[in-house]
């Protein structure tokens, strides 16, 4: 724990007088890969986005490298200088073209100068591999393409943490490996994140800690060997039953 | 077999082929509408004769207009004739007991029919507009499109058109910096926003309420009476351009507000997350997009302004309308007026045909 990242302390949400998240204890260490799992509306897009400051917290506390995350002084665009989001619609701007997608933040935030983002845009886009297609618009690309283009868009500014939500939801089946492909370099290479996910094999390859959330609650959580093979709470079982397609 | 059972369902057979109007109705229908409009054609269009009998040279033309259409409705007449044929088919097949193959030629009963019946009404209405021009010796075209008349103004008319122009262009760019600045101030969230906001959407009603040629008339006359420096003693133009810019940027406000609102808010979103600013993302991922959307209704208006430009005669300007005016009273015509109506005519027609254009075009795209 000496080297936590990310701590979310006693986190609570709600949505007029829907509670949706009921008190999250969770926190990610340098260099790990937290998979959130869980059925559609147990939380895992409102936490992304809660530590995003996408959305206001109600109590509780999100520190990211020791900073609080909301509260009075937080500077939120600093904040989101440091963690990345890719979302499950890809979000590409689709009146720029692909490498101007990418190069927007770095110039407009960072203040880079176009050429050296354009620079190191195309580097980014050589390592998924679409340098061809730079200066195609979003909507002449494939979906996974698109996401993939999303994902570096994001690694454009540096993030020291990534928040995936459900990024391969919106994907043909047989688009969903070239954006898990990306995504398991990522990790080999380091990087911190934190996703929510429906791939389950995925999430066994790849994570170093599986948090289960459940109507707004955090009710296991380690690592993939043994929430998959051993899980100890009767929603797990249930969850994991339903998601594997396991006989009952 | 099949012709067993022709035999003993007959009329349930010919039930099957018809539709709710029978194909031979359409067919004999469209047989003696043609008929009716050759005869219609020929007393409508050699109507205007009776008028020229010292004009031997006009008559001559006006002899070959009349035989010329009369000949098109003749032409016309192939239709019916087409549908007849298919009828024969149609009945062939159907006393034959060959109701599917019989639906073929009856529908193209049905189409050569109706297109014959279709043309000739158009073509009647084409003749009934020639009448009301030559009736009563040529009246309705004497008053309104004398030919001498139209050429000896139209250099000046013509010239003076160059007002309505630089109106056109003035307005434009105010109505474009005004609606997007009062469009952005509309959508300003929160509380303490709701003031500004309500300023706006008094400032758009308001416009949007009071008739343009009521705004141009107060603010003209109005302006230069308050005796205000800033205000006052302006040149005639610029109150019109003024006028005109608070009129239509009512429209064009709410025209850039709803297109703004149309941007899903996950594109904001996923601005906000790579860093950029509420204003950046604005400026950056938002406007850009809406303005595309824009593009199309707004050439509309832009239209349509420079059509109202004509408005500001009222002022005592002497746009393209204020010099036809002057003519048409001097001449005691109004072909020069006609001139100003071609003139519209035929700047707006293009323009209306690029902005059909464009929405095709981003109809296409969305489907894509």
């Amino acid at each position: 724990m000496a080297d936590a990242f990310l701590t979310i302390t006693a986190l609570e949400k709600s949505y007029g007088a829907h509670k949706v998240l009921k008190g999250i204890d969770l926190s990610v260490n340098r260099h790990e890969v937290v998979c959130l799992i869980g059925a559609s509306g147990s939380g895992k897009s409102t936490l992304l986005r809660c530590v995003n400051a996408l959305e206001r917290i109600d109590s509780g506390v999100i520190a990211l490298d020791g900073d609080p995350v909301s509260g009075i002084g937080v500077d939120v665009n600093r904040l989101r200088r440091k963690v990345g989001m890719v979302f499950q619609s890809f979000n590409l701007f689709p009146h720029l073209s692909v490498i101007e997608n990418v190069m927007l933040a770095p110039v407009k935030v960072n203040g880079l100068s176009r050429d050296e983002a354009r620079e190191r845009a195309l580097k980014l886009l050589d390592r998924i591999g679409l340098t061809e297609r730079a200066d195609y618009m979003p909507d002449q690309l494939s979906g996974g393409q698109q996401q993939r283009v999303a994902i570096i868009r994001c690694m454009a500014m540096d993030p020291q943490v990534l928040l995936l939500d459900e990024v391969t939801s919106a994907l043909d089946p047989e688009l969903v490996g070239e954006v898990l492909d990306i995504l398991k370099d990522l990790a080999q290479s380091g990087m911190t994140m934190l996703l929510a996910t429906h791939e389950m094999r995925f999430a066994r390859d790849v994570a170093t800690t599986v948090a289960f959330l459940h109507e707004g609650q955090l009710i296991e959580k380690g690592p993939p060997g043994q929430i998959f093979d051993s899980p100890q709470m009767e929603e797990t079982r249930k969850f994991l039953r339903r998601a594997l397609f396991v006989p009952a | 077999m099949t012709n067993a059972m022709a035999a003993t369902t007959p009329a349930r057979a010919a039930g099957a082929v018809s539709a709710p109007v029978s194909y031979h109705a359409i067919a004999y229908l469209s047989a003696v509408t043609g008929l009716i409009t050759i005869g219609l054609t020929w007393l409508g269009l050699s109507h205007a004769l009776s008028f020229t009998a010292d004009n031997p040279d006009l008559s001559r033309w006006l002899r070959g207009i009349a035989i010329g259409g009369t000949c098109l409705a003749a032409l016309l007449m192939i239709f019916p004739v087409r549908a007849l044929g298919h009828l024969r088919r149609a009945d062939g097949l159907v006393a034959r007991g060959d109701l599917v193959a019989a639906r073929l030629p009856a529908w193209a009963c049905r189409q050569q029919g109706l297109s014959g019946i279709g043309f000739g009404a158009t073509l009647l209405v084409i003749v009934a507009f020639y009448v009301f021009l030559t009736t009563n010796n040529f009246a309705v075209q004497r008053a309104f499109l004398n030919p001498g008349y139209m050429v000896q103004s139209a250099p000046m008319v013509l010239a003076a058109a160059k007002l309505n122009l630089y109106i056109t262009l003035a307005a434009s760019v105010i109505i474009l910096a005004l609606s997007l600045a009062l469009a952005l101030l509309r959508m300003i969230p929160g509380a303490a926003g709701r003031p500004i906001r309500w300023m706006v959407i008094a400032y758009v009603d308001f416009f949007r309420a009071v008739p343009t040629i009521i705004v141009i008339y107060l603010i003209g006359f109005g302006l230069p009476l308050t005796k205000i420096g800033f205000v006052s003693g302006w040149d005639g133009m610029w109150y019109a351009v003024l006028a005109l810019s608070l009129s239509f940027s009512a429209y064009v406000t709410e025209l850039f507000r709803s297109a703004i609102d149309s941007i899903h808010p996950s594109q904001i979103a996923a601005a906000r997350s790579l860093g950029l600013t509420a204003v950046q993302a604005y400026a950056y991922v938002v406007v850009p997009q809406a303005f595309r959307r824009v593009i199309p209704p707004l050439l509309g208006f832009f239209v349509a302004l420079q059509k109202d430009t004509a408005l500001v005669l009222i002022l005592g300007l002497s746009d393209i309308f204020g010099q036809a005016k002057y003519f048409a009273a001097n001449f005691f015509n109004l072909s020069p007026v006609s001139v100003v109506g071609l003139f519209f005519f035929v700047i707006t027609i293009p323009q209306t045909r690029f902005v059909d254009y464009l929405i095709d075009r981003q109809k296409r795209n969305a489907i894509r």
